[in-house]
Protein backbone atom coordinates (compact mmCIF):
# COMPACT_ATOMS: atom_id res chain seq x y z
CA UNK A 1 0.00 0.00 0.00
CA UNK A 2 1.97 2.97 -1.22
CA UNK A 3 -0.78 5.50 -0.81
CA UNK A 4 1.51 8.50 -0.42
CA UNK A 5 5.04 9.33 -1.35
CA UNK A 6 6.09 12.58 0.22
CA UNK A 7 8.53 15.04 -1.27
CA UNK A 8 10.32 17.12 1.34
CA UNK A 9 9.27 20.77 0.88
CA UNK A 10 12.58 21.97 2.34
CA UNK A 11 15.06 20.06 0.16
CA UNK A 12 12.98 18.19 -2.45
CA UNK A 13 14.14 14.77 -1.24
CA UNK A 14 11.89 11.71 -1.11
CA UNK A 15 10.66 10.87 2.38
CA UNK A 16 9.98 7.14 3.02
CA UNK A 17 6.47 6.39 4.28
CA UNK A 18 7.62 4.92 7.60
CA UNK A 19 9.30 8.07 8.88
CA UNK A 20 8.47 11.72 9.52
CA UNK A 21 12.03 13.05 9.35
CA UNK A 22 13.50 13.89 5.96
CA UNK A 23 16.56 11.66 5.49
CA UNK A 24 18.33 14.37 3.47
CA UNK A 25 17.78 17.59 5.41
CA UNK A 26 16.56 16.08 8.74
CA UNK A 27 13.57 18.42 8.95
CA UNK A 28 10.61 17.16 11.00
CA UNK A 29 7.70 16.70 8.59
CA UNK A 30 5.26 15.05 11.02
CA UNK A 31 2.73 17.89 10.81
CA UNK A 32 2.81 17.89 7.04
CA UNK A 33 2.39 14.10 6.95
CA UNK A 34 -0.46 14.48 9.47
CA UNK A 35 -2.27 16.82 7.06
CA UNK A 36 -1.38 14.81 3.97
CA UNK A 37 -2.51 11.52 5.51
CA UNK A 38 -5.54 12.76 7.46
CA UNK A 39 -7.79 10.60 5.25
CA UNK A 40 -5.69 7.52 6.06
CA UNK A 41 -5.86 8.22 9.79
CA UNK A 42 -9.66 8.54 9.58
CA UNK A 43 -9.91 5.44 7.39
CA UNK A 44 -7.90 3.38 9.90
CA UNK A 45 -10.09 4.73 12.70
CA UNK A 46 -13.25 3.81 10.76
CA UNK A 47 -11.94 0.32 10.05
CA UNK A 48 -11.11 -0.29 13.72
CA UNK A 49 -14.57 0.92 14.79
CA UNK A 50 -16.28 -1.22 12.14
CA UNK A 51 -14.38 -4.28 13.39
CA UNK A 52 -15.67 -3.49 16.88
CA UNK A 53 -19.21 -3.31 15.50
CA UNK A 54 -19.55 0.42 16.23
CA UNK A 55 -21.05 1.07 12.83
CA UNK A 56 -22.42 4.59 13.38
CA UNK A 57 -19.04 5.84 14.60
CA UNK A 58 -17.26 3.97 11.81
CA UNK A 59 -19.55 5.61 9.29
CA UNK A 60 -18.79 9.07 10.75
CA UNK A 61 -15.01 8.43 10.57
CA UNK A 62 -15.22 7.23 6.97
CA UNK A 63 -17.29 10.23 5.94
CA UNK A 64 -14.63 12.46 7.54
CA UNK A 65 -11.93 10.53 5.64
CA UNK A 66 -13.80 11.26 2.42
CA UNK A 67 -14.16 14.91 3.37
CA UNK A 68 -10.36 15.05 3.51
CA UNK A 69 -9.95 13.15 0.24
CA UNK A 70 -13.07 12.36 -1.74
CA UNK A 71 -11.13 10.35 -4.33
CA UNK A 72 -9.91 7.81 -1.76
CA UNK A 73 -11.66 4.71 -3.15
CA UNK A 74 -10.94 2.29 -0.24
CA UNK A 75 -12.96 4.54 2.08
CA UNK A 76 -15.93 4.33 -0.31
CA UNK A 77 -15.58 0.53 -0.36
CA UNK A 78 -15.45 0.30 3.43
CA UNK A 79 -18.34 2.72 3.78
CA UNK A 80 -20.38 0.54 1.41
CA UNK A 81 -19.72 -2.43 3.68
CA UNK A 82 -20.72 -0.45 6.77
CA UNK A 83 -23.94 0.64 5.06
CA UNK A 84 -24.45 -2.98 4.00
CA UNK A 85 -24.18 -4.12 7.60
CA UNK A 86 -26.66 -1.40 8.56
CA UNK A 87 -28.93 -2.58 5.70
CA UNK A 88 -28.99 0.91 4.26
CA UNK A 89 -29.03 -0.37 0.72
CA UNK A 90 -29.37 2.86 -1.31
CA UNK A 91 -26.38 4.35 0.57
CA UNK A 92 -24.39 1.13 0.17
CA UNK A 93 -25.12 1.10 -3.56
CA UNK A 94 -24.11 4.77 -3.93
CA UNK A 95 -20.82 4.21 -2.07
CA UNK A 96 -19.79 1.16 -4.06
CA UNK A 97 -20.80 2.90 -7.29
CA UNK A 98 -18.48 5.81 -6.45
CA UNK A 99 -15.69 3.37 -5.57
CA UNK A 100 -16.06 1.72 -8.97
CA UNK A 101 -16.13 5.09 -10.72
CA UNK A 102 -12.81 5.93 -9.05
CA UNK A 103 -11.29 2.52 -9.62
CA UNK A 104 -13.14 0.62 -12.38
CA UNK A 105 -10.61 -2.25 -12.39
CA UNK A 106 -11.07 -3.08 -8.71
CA UNK A 107 -12.29 -6.68 -8.74
CA UNK A 108 -12.99 -6.71 -5.01
CA UNK A 109 -15.23 -3.66 -5.36
CA UNK A 110 -17.06 -5.28 -8.27
CA UNK A 111 -17.61 -8.43 -6.21
CA UNK A 112 -18.79 -6.33 -3.30
CA UNK A 113 -21.24 -4.49 -5.57
CA UNK A 114 -22.74 -7.84 -6.60
CA UNK A 115 -22.79 -8.98 -2.99
CA UNK A 116 -24.63 -5.81 -1.99
CA UNK A 117 -27.13 -6.34 -4.79
CA UNK A 118 -27.76 -9.95 -3.70
CA UNK A 119 -27.98 -8.94 -0.06
CA UNK A 120 -30.51 -6.25 -0.90
CA UNK A 121 -32.60 -8.74 -2.85
CA UNK A 122 -32.36 -11.26 0.00
CA UNK A 123 -33.38 -8.59 2.47
CA UNK A 124 -36.37 -7.67 0.31
CA UNK A 125 -37.39 -11.32 -0.01
CA UNK A 126 -37.00 -11.76 3.73
CA UNK A 127 -39.13 -8.72 4.36
CA UNK A 128 -41.83 -9.97 1.97
CA UNK A 129 -41.76 -13.36 3.69
CA UNK A 130 -42.14 -11.70 7.06
CA UNK A 131 -45.06 -9.62 5.79
CA UNK A 132 -46.72 -12.67 4.27
CA UNK A 133 -46.33 -14.76 7.42
CA UNK A 134 -47.69 -11.90 9.48
CA UNK A 135 -50.67 -11.62 7.16
CA UNK A 136 -51.30 -15.38 7.38
CA UNK A 137 -51.14 -15.38 11.15
CA UNK A 138 -53.45 -12.34 11.26
CA UNK A 139 -55.90 -14.12 8.99
CA UNK A 140 -55.73 -17.24 11.17
CA UNK A 141 -56.38 -15.17 14.23
CA UNK A 142 -59.34 -13.50 12.54
CA UNK A 143 -60.81 -16.87 11.52
CA UNK A 144 -60.41 -18.18 15.07
CA UNK A 145 -62.13 -15.09 16.41
CA UNK A 146 -64.96 -15.49 13.92
CA UNK A 147 -65.36 -19.12 14.95
CA UNK A 148 -65.45 -18.16 18.61
CA UNK A 149 -68.04 -15.46 17.88
CA UNK A 150 -70.21 -17.96 15.97
CA UNK A 151 -69.91 -20.47 18.80
CA UNK A 152 -70.82 -17.84 21.36
CA UNK A 153 -73.78 -16.74 19.25
CA UNK A 154 -75.04 -20.32 18.87
CA UNK A 155 -74.60 -20.90 22.58
CA UNK A 156 -76.51 -17.70 23.33
CA UNK A 157 -79.36 -18.64 20.98
CA UNK A 158 -79.59 -22.14 22.52
CA UNK A 159 -79.53 -20.76 26.04
CA UNK A 160 -82.23 -18.20 25.23
CA UNK A 161 -84.45 -20.90 23.66
CA UNK A 162 -83.96 -23.14 26.66
CA UNK A 163 -84.85 -20.33 29.07
CA UNK A 164 -87.94 -19.48 26.99
CA UNK A 165 -89.07 -23.08 26.96
CA UNK A 166 -88.49 -23.36 30.68
CA UNK A 167 -90.53 -20.23 31.35
CA UNK A 168 -93.34 -21.37 29.10
CA UNK A 169 -93.36 -24.82 30.68
CA UNK A 170 -93.45 -23.34 34.18
CA UNK A 171 -96.25 -20.96 33.05
CA UNK A 172 -98.31 -23.83 31.56
CA UNK A 173 -98.11 -25.92 34.83
CA UNK A 174 -99.48 -23.06 36.95
CA UNK A 175 -102.50 -22.56 34.63
CA UNK A 176 -103.46 -26.28 34.98
CA UNK A 177 -103.32 -26.02 38.79
CA UNK A 178 -105.69 -23.02 38.74
CA UNK B 1 -29.20 -16.00 3.96
CA UNK B 2 -27.78 -12.99 5.78
CA UNK B 3 -24.69 -11.22 4.30
CA UNK B 4 -22.04 -10.28 6.82
CA UNK B 5 -19.73 -7.89 4.88
CA UNK B 6 -16.43 -8.64 6.54
CA UNK B 7 -14.05 -5.86 7.59
CA UNK B 8 -10.84 -7.70 6.83
CA UNK B 9 -9.33 -4.78 4.89
CA UNK B 10 -5.78 -3.75 5.79
CA UNK B 11 -4.86 -0.68 7.78
CA UNK B 12 -2.80 1.97 5.98
CA UNK B 13 0.60 2.60 7.59
CA UNK B 14 0.85 6.09 9.08
CA UNK B 15 3.86 6.94 11.27
CA UNK B 16 2.74 7.41 14.89
CA UNK B 17 4.55 10.75 15.07
CA UNK B 18 2.39 12.00 12.19
CA UNK B 19 -0.82 10.80 13.86
CA UNK B 20 0.06 12.68 17.06
CA UNK B 21 1.43 15.79 15.31
CA UNK B 22 -0.21 19.16 15.83
CA UNK B 23 -0.20 21.13 12.57
CA UNK B 24 -1.19 24.36 14.36
CA UNK B 25 2.00 24.24 16.44
CA UNK B 26 4.05 23.45 13.35
CA UNK B 27 2.52 26.38 11.45
CA UNK B 28 3.22 28.69 14.40
CA UNK B 29 6.85 27.51 14.46
CA UNK B 30 7.16 27.98 10.72
CA UNK B 31 5.74 31.50 10.86
CA UNK B 32 8.23 32.31 13.63
CA UNK B 33 11.06 30.93 11.50
CA UNK B 34 9.86 32.91 8.47
CA UNK B 35 9.71 36.09 10.55
CA UNK B 36 13.23 35.48 11.85
CA UNK B 37 14.52 34.79 8.34
CA UNK B 38 12.82 37.94 7.02
CA UNK B 39 14.42 39.97 9.79
CA UNK B 40 17.78 38.37 9.11
CA UNK B 41 17.37 38.96 5.38
CA UNK B 42 16.54 42.63 6.03
CA UNK B 43 19.62 43.01 8.20
CA UNK B 44 21.78 41.29 5.61
CA UNK B 45 20.41 43.56 2.88
CA UNK B 46 21.25 46.63 4.94
CA UNK B 47 24.72 45.21 5.62
CA UNK B 48 25.18 44.36 1.93
CA UNK B 49 24.16 47.91 0.95
CA UNK B 50 26.60 49.34 3.47
CA UNK B 51 29.38 47.08 2.18
CA UNK B 52 28.60 47.99 -1.43
CA UNK B 53 28.56 51.68 -0.52
CA UNK B 54 31.93 51.37 1.14
CA UNK B 55 33.35 49.52 -1.86
CA UNK B 56 31.93 52.05 -4.32
CA UNK B 57 33.31 54.95 -2.29
CA UNK B 58 36.72 53.29 -2.49
CA UNK B 59 36.29 52.94 -6.25
CA UNK B 60 35.30 56.60 -6.50
CA UNK B 61 38.34 57.59 -4.46
CA UNK B 62 40.50 55.48 -6.76
CA UNK B 63 38.88 57.08 -9.79
CA UNK B 64 39.57 60.56 -8.33
CA UNK B 65 43.20 59.61 -7.76
CA UNK B 66 43.56 58.34 -11.32
CA UNK B 67 41.97 61.54 -12.66
CA UNK B 68 44.40 63.61 -10.55
CA UNK B 69 47.36 61.57 -11.81
CA UNK B 70 46.27 62.07 -15.43
CA UNK B 71 45.77 65.81 -14.84
CA UNK B 72 49.12 66.28 -13.09
CA UNK B 73 51.00 64.25 -15.67
CA UNK B 74 50.00 66.58 -18.48
CA UNK B 75 51.29 65.80 -21.96
CA UNK B 76 53.64 62.81 -22.11
CA UNK B 77 56.90 63.44 -23.89
CA UNK B 78 58.25 59.92 -24.09
CA UNK B 79 56.59 56.86 -25.65
CA UNK B 80 57.03 54.88 -22.43
CA UNK B 81 55.38 57.65 -20.42
CA UNK B 82 52.56 57.87 -22.96
CA UNK B 83 52.01 54.11 -22.70
CA UNK B 84 52.02 54.32 -18.92
CA UNK B 85 49.57 57.21 -18.77
CA UNK B 86 47.40 55.45 -21.37
CA UNK B 87 47.27 52.39 -19.11
CA UNK B 88 46.37 54.51 -16.10
CA UNK B 89 43.57 56.18 -18.07
CA UNK B 90 42.32 52.76 -19.28
CA UNK B 91 42.27 51.61 -15.64
CA UNK B 92 40.30 54.73 -14.74
CA UNK B 93 37.79 53.99 -17.51
CA UNK B 94 37.40 50.46 -16.23
CA UNK B 95 36.63 51.80 -12.78
CA UNK B 96 34.09 54.20 -14.26
CA UNK B 97 32.51 51.26 -16.10
CA UNK B 98 32.28 49.30 -12.87
CA UNK B 99 30.61 52.29 -11.21
CA UNK B 100 28.18 52.60 -14.12
CA UNK B 101 27.38 48.91 -13.75
CA UNK B 102 26.41 49.65 -10.15
CA UNK B 103 24.29 52.57 -11.42
CA UNK B 104 26.60 55.11 -9.83
CA UNK B 105 26.00 58.46 -11.54
CA UNK B 106 27.91 61.74 -11.04
CA UNK B 107 25.89 64.68 -9.80
CA UNK B 108 25.37 67.47 -12.30
CA UNK B 109 26.07 70.59 -10.25
CA UNK B 110 28.04 73.04 -12.40
CA UNK B 111 25.93 75.96 -13.56
CA UNK B 112 23.09 74.86 -11.27
CA UNK B 113 21.94 76.63 -8.12
CA UNK B 114 23.50 75.11 -4.99
CA UNK B 115 21.58 72.09 -3.71
CA UNK B 116 22.31 71.87 0.01
CA UNK B 117 20.96 68.30 0.09
CA UNK B 118 23.69 66.98 -2.19
CA UNK B 119 26.52 69.51 -2.10
CA UNK B 120 28.76 71.21 0.44
CA UNK B 121 30.15 74.66 -0.21
CA UNK B 122 33.93 74.56 -0.17
CA UNK B 123 34.29 78.19 -1.13
CA UNK B 124 32.83 81.09 -3.03
CA UNK B 125 34.16 83.34 -5.78
CA UNK B 126 33.02 86.51 -7.36
CA UNK B 127 32.08 85.83 -10.92
CA UNK B 128 31.00 88.19 -13.64
CA UNK B 129 27.47 87.63 -14.82
CA UNK B 130 26.83 84.59 -12.62
CA UNK B 131 24.10 84.97 -9.99
CA UNK B 132 24.92 84.36 -6.35
CA UNK B 133 24.69 80.71 -5.21
CA UNK B 134 25.26 79.15 -8.61
CA UNK B 135 27.94 76.44 -8.66
CA UNK B 136 31.02 77.50 -10.56
CA UNK B 137 33.16 74.35 -10.23
CA UNK B 138 33.51 71.11 -8.32
CA UNK B 139 36.36 70.32 -5.97
CA UNK B 140 34.93 66.89 -5.38
CA UNK B 141 32.42 65.27 -7.71
CA UNK B 142 29.27 64.02 -5.98
CA UNK B 143 27.66 60.69 -6.88
CA UNK B 144 24.27 59.07 -6.58
CA UNK B 145 23.36 55.41 -6.69
CA UNK B 146 20.06 53.47 -6.50
CA UNK B 147 19.98 53.80 -2.70
CA UNK B 148 20.28 57.57 -2.86
CA UNK B 149 23.23 59.87 -2.40
CA UNK B 150 26.57 58.05 -2.42
CA UNK B 151 28.96 60.97 -1.94
CA UNK B 152 28.33 64.64 -1.42
CA UNK B 153 29.83 67.08 -3.86
CA UNK B 154 32.19 69.84 -2.72
CA UNK B 155 31.61 72.93 -4.79
CA UNK B 156 32.67 76.51 -5.24
CA UNK B 157 29.74 78.84 -5.69
CA UNK B 158 29.42 82.26 -7.13
CA UNK B 159 29.22 85.14 -4.71
CA UNK B 160 27.94 87.49 -7.40
CA UNK B 161 29.64 90.09 -9.58
CA UNK B 162 32.86 91.64 -8.15
CA UNK B 163 32.71 95.29 -7.04
CA UNK B 164 33.85 97.33 -10.08
CA UNK B 165 36.19 99.72 -8.16
CA UNK B 166 38.41 97.17 -6.48
CA UNK B 167 38.69 94.79 -9.43
CA UNK B 168 40.50 91.50 -9.46
CA UNK B 169 42.91 92.30 -6.56
CA UNK B 170 40.17 91.93 -3.95
CA UNK B 171 39.54 88.24 -3.73
CA UNK B 172 37.42 86.85 -0.93
CA UNK B 173 39.09 84.63 1.69
CA UNK B 174 36.92 81.69 0.72
CA UNK B 175 38.15 81.93 -2.86
CA UNK B 176 41.68 81.81 -1.63
CA UNK B 177 40.85 78.75 0.40
CA UNK B 178 39.26 77.09 -2.61
CA UNK B 179 42.24 77.88 -4.77
CA UNK B 180 44.52 76.46 -2.12
CA UNK B 181 42.75 73.15 -2.51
Amino acid sequence: MNEMTLTCPYCGGIVPEDTTICPDCHEDLSSLIHLESAHLVRYNEGLALAREGRLEEAKASLITALTHKESFAPAHVLLAKVYGRMERWPDARASIKRALELNPDDEKARTLAEEIKRAEEDAKARQEETTRSRRVSAERYLAACQRDVAKAFAFGVGLTTFVALLISWLGGGKKHQD
Amino acid sequence: MRHTFDFEDSFYPVPPAAVDANPATAIRDLLYRVARLEQSLGEQRVQAAADTKEMLLEFISLSDDIANIAERWGVATKAQEAALIGSVIALGRKIVAIMKHHQVEPLDTIGQPLDADTSDVAGSEASEGVPTGVVLRELQVGYTWPQGLLRRAKVVVSSGSPPPAQGAENTSPSTTEAKGR
